[in-house]
């Protein structure tokens, strides 16, 4: 069983960046859909989700085992990662490199959209007084223009902010190991950091 | 001739997996598309051409604070109807300090796009 590593999903995604809608038709979306809903695919769907379904599944595969230690539910739903986070209690307000960021529409009504942290930048101040961090991300279904369903995989520059709405899906904290041993998360994050900062 | 575009293809490719695109470049793209609009809307709500230019550029700021890249094309007739409120409660503003009086309540309402209906609750509370 591979241990949950931020740097496996980082690399894993990372080979995707500039990938997607008209490179090779849309096999690859599809792709993504498919995994998430098995012969149940909405082509119309948007598939941030389902991209990160794919890199967090993939990049956590043992061969020898058949199986992949991606802990969250295989889903292309924005709604059903944060309604899991919150049941599991590790959606955090601060962003960490690795984690899943839920970006919180500015019209309000939940989450809109999710991605993969590649840094985590230093505290800032927006016109209207609202605290954020600068995050450089990895999307799915994404354009140059930041427009929703854009068909590619792109890094973007965020300005993420728990007092907008937005949270970080910290699901390196779900390693079964230590939940067990009773320490939530903690070693699992502290190793997959490790060698980000060692690759750096 | 398919050897070149096979290049170009490749070059572009290279560029999209290294680029990092900013938000700005969002807000950037949506006010140049909409600043048409805007301008149809500043000179709905006022003759002055001065305040027409203030209303503009409130509405500009007021689609900053929104962050463009936190909404998608779905979301534009909602995010136009609040644009239309912010340079709405200006033109208010204006209005009173020049010491008008309620007759600016009706060119309110007839500014306001016809999303404004779908989307009175979260709009209310803006204050017009």
């Amino acid at each position: 069983m591979i241990p949950l590593s931020p740097t496996l999903l980082i690399a894993t995604a990372n080979a995707f960046v500039g990938l997607g809608v008209g490179r090779f038709g849309d096999a690859l979306p599809a792709l993504f859909r498919r995994e998430c809903a098995p012969g149940a695919e909405d082509p119309g769907r948007a598939w941030d989700a389902a991209f990160v379904q794919h890199v967090g599944h993939w990049s956590h595969f043992d061969e020898r085992s058949g199986t992949s230690s991606w802990p969250l539910p295989v889903t292309g739903d924005v709604a059903v990662l944060a309604t899991f986070a919150r049941g599991r209690s590790v959606l955090r307000e601060d962003p960490r490199v690795g984690d899943i960021f839920l970006l919180a529409s500015s019209l309000g009504g939940g989450f809109q959209r999710v991605g993969i942290i590649l840094s985590a930048g230093d505290p800032g101040t927006a016109t209207d007084g609202t605290r954020y961090r600068e995050c450089v991300t990895i999307e799915g279904d994404s354009a140059r223009d930041f427009s929703a369903a854009g068909g590619l995989v792109l890094r973007h520059r965020r300005k993420l902010s728990a007092a907008r709405g937005d949270r970080f899906l910290r699901w390196s904290a779900l390693d079964v190991r230590h939940v067990a041993a009773g320490d939530v998360g903690s070693a699992a994050e502290a190793m997959g950091l490790a060698r980000l900062r060692a690759s750096a | 001739m398919t050897g070149r575009a096979a290049v170009v293809t490749a070059v572009v490719t290279h560029d999209e997996q290294r680029q990092v695109y900013g938000w700005a470049r969002a807000f950037a793209e949506l006010a140049t598309a909409w600043r048409p609009w805007l301008e149809a809307r500043a000179q709905g709500l006022t003759s002055n051409r001065d305040l027409q230019e203030d209303l503009v550029q409130e509405a500009l700021i007021a689609l900053w604070e929104l962050d463009p890249s936190r909404f998608s094309a779905a979301d534009h007739g909602p995010v136009r109807a609040r644009l239309t409120m912010r340079m709405a409660a200006v033109r208010k503003s204006d209005h009173r300090a020049r010491g008008g009086g309620r007759r600016v309540q009706g060119a309110v309402g007839r500014a306001i796009s016809p999303g404004l209906a779908l989307h009175r609750g979260s709009l209310t509370s803006e204050g017009v």
